[in-house]
């Protein structure tokens, strides 16, 4: 079984709980994560992820109210029988890409230079 | 002292054992340095409740007498040795913390007991709570008031004999000590103790934070070590109970002058088998508990026989 992860960048200008639910959602609506599947408690998540358990709970309450999650007391917060399709892994990818070119940008650094790095990183 | 010349070969037994059982994974300098450190850190506080509640458990043995003479705190040893891991234990896992940096990542799981649970450990506590259970049960039931009038000190049979003057004559036959409820009580008080701090315990180990992604193997086959270090802390404290108890029931029942019924002479001979196994075993575990798997870091690979060394030029 391969296991989903979520990351988490302090000095990333989106609130940690918008990083956090955009990547649920796109884990959710790209079908990584199927339907019943069961997301990690909210404490379990935030101490993993250094974060307040109520950063946590704002992700889990936002992806509830756009239908991608059910959350049961006693029975923990489980993806939504039908969430809405949101993206293909390949388009959550393009997105990823998209936003960490214009972080790069922001840092003043060309797309050729953002590119290296990413090869770098992946080659370890 | 006489527990100590019981104790010393079964300890021994159970260190040779865990010795040449033992897992020892190697990483490398560079790998897994977030549950390296954890491995350490709550290794080094089991050690400390180790000793703490091996230190307790002395001290109710050799002055539990004086608190109590009839040994209701003495019987309450093998619980604070217990007792004294299981804090450890819980205390290194609630604050070991790996180290967060600026980019945080946390696998998208639901952490579960039944994820890390060693079955033969579990399947092995289970029996013998059970046994521990039976016989507190049995104890509590047979029970009867000693001579001085204490409830549940005393195994009372009583019968009828033949006396070759008088005739019928009805006797009444009544040792101790019996594990009848002045004991059982005590006992299971600190039972419930012990279960809830297992509880805890189990509970700190699953929701331990994970060090990071690329550790996550090893740090789940440290949380399944973790809990079975807890498990087994649990049953040397059921045995420790188990063994005396199961002891002294069964010199109580084959020591009076009445003839045991069916029933008795059965609790008596399991009792006689169970007492001393259950008592030597729980020396034996607890002796395995210092040699518990642990993560060494090594710069190099282990070499394996007929290996080529590992400097120089690389095999091609």
């Amino acid at each position: 079984m391969s296991l989903s992860a979520v990351t988490v960048d302090v000095l990333d200008p989106t609130p940690p709980y918008e990083q956090l639910r955009r990547q649920l959602a796109d884990l959710i609506g790209s079908g990584v994560l199927s339907p019943g599947d069961r997301l990690p408690p909210v404490r379990q998540l935030a101490v993993d992820l250094g974060l307040a358990a109520g950063t946590v709970a704002r992700t889990y309450r936002e992806l509830e109210q756009a239908g991608y999650v059910r959350s049961r007391r006693g029975g923990g917060t489980r993806v939504a029988p039908t969430p809405p399709a949101t993206a293909t892994p390949e388009r959550a990818l393009e997105e990823a890409a998209a936003a960490y070119l214009a972080r790069a940008r922001m840092l003043g650094a060309s797309a050729e230079a953002a590119t290296d790095a990413v090869r770098r990183a992946a080659l370890g | 002292m006489r527990v100590a010349i019981f104790a010393v070969p079964f300890a021994l037994v159970g260190l040779v054992v865990a010795l040449m059982r033992r897992v020892v994974v190697t990483v490398a300098l560079s790998e897994h340095g977030g549950v390296v450190e954890i491995a350490r850190h709550t290794r080094r506080w089991r050690l400390v409740g180790l000793l703490l509640g091996g230190v307790a458990a002395v001290l109710l043995l050799q002055g539990g007498q004086q608190v109590d003479a009839l040994g209701r705190v003495t019987a309450l040893a093998p619980t604070a040795l217990g007792a004294g891991i299981l804090i450890g234990t819980i205390i290194g896992e609630l604050t070991a913390r790996p180290k967060v940096g600026i980019r945080r990542s946390a696998t998208v799981e639901t952490r579960t007991l039944r994820a890390v649970l060693p079955r033969g450990r579990a399947i092995t506590l289970a029996m013998s709570s059970t046994l521990l259970a039976g016989a507190l049960a049995v104890g509590a039931a047979w029970g009867s008031a000693d001579d001085l009038g204490r409830a549940g000190r005393s195994f009372t049979q009583t019968c009828t004999v033949i006396d070759p003057d008088l005739g019928p004559v009805l006797m009444g036959s009544s040792r101790g000590p019996w594990p009848g409820s002045f004991y059982v009580v005590p006992i299971t008080v600190a039972l419930v103790v012990l279960t809830g701090l297992v509880a805890l315990a189990l509970r700190a180990i699953v929701t331990r934070p994970r060090p990071g992604l690329d550790s996550h193997a090893l740090d789940t086959m440290l949380r399944r070590w973790s809990v079975g270090n807890v498990l087994t802390a649990a049953t040397v404290t059921v045995l420790g109970t188990l063994g005396p108890l199961a002891v002294f029931m069964a010199s109580a029942i084959f020591g009076g002058s009445c003839p045991n019924s069916a029933v008795e002479t059965v609790v008596a001979g399991v009792a006689l088998v169970i007492g001393p196994v259950a008592a030597g075993a729980a020396f034996a575990l607890l002796a395995s508990l210092v040699l518990t798997p642990s993560i060494r870091v090594d710069d190099l690979p282990p070499s394996r026989s007929g290996a080529a060394a590992a400097l120089g030029a690389p095999l091609p």
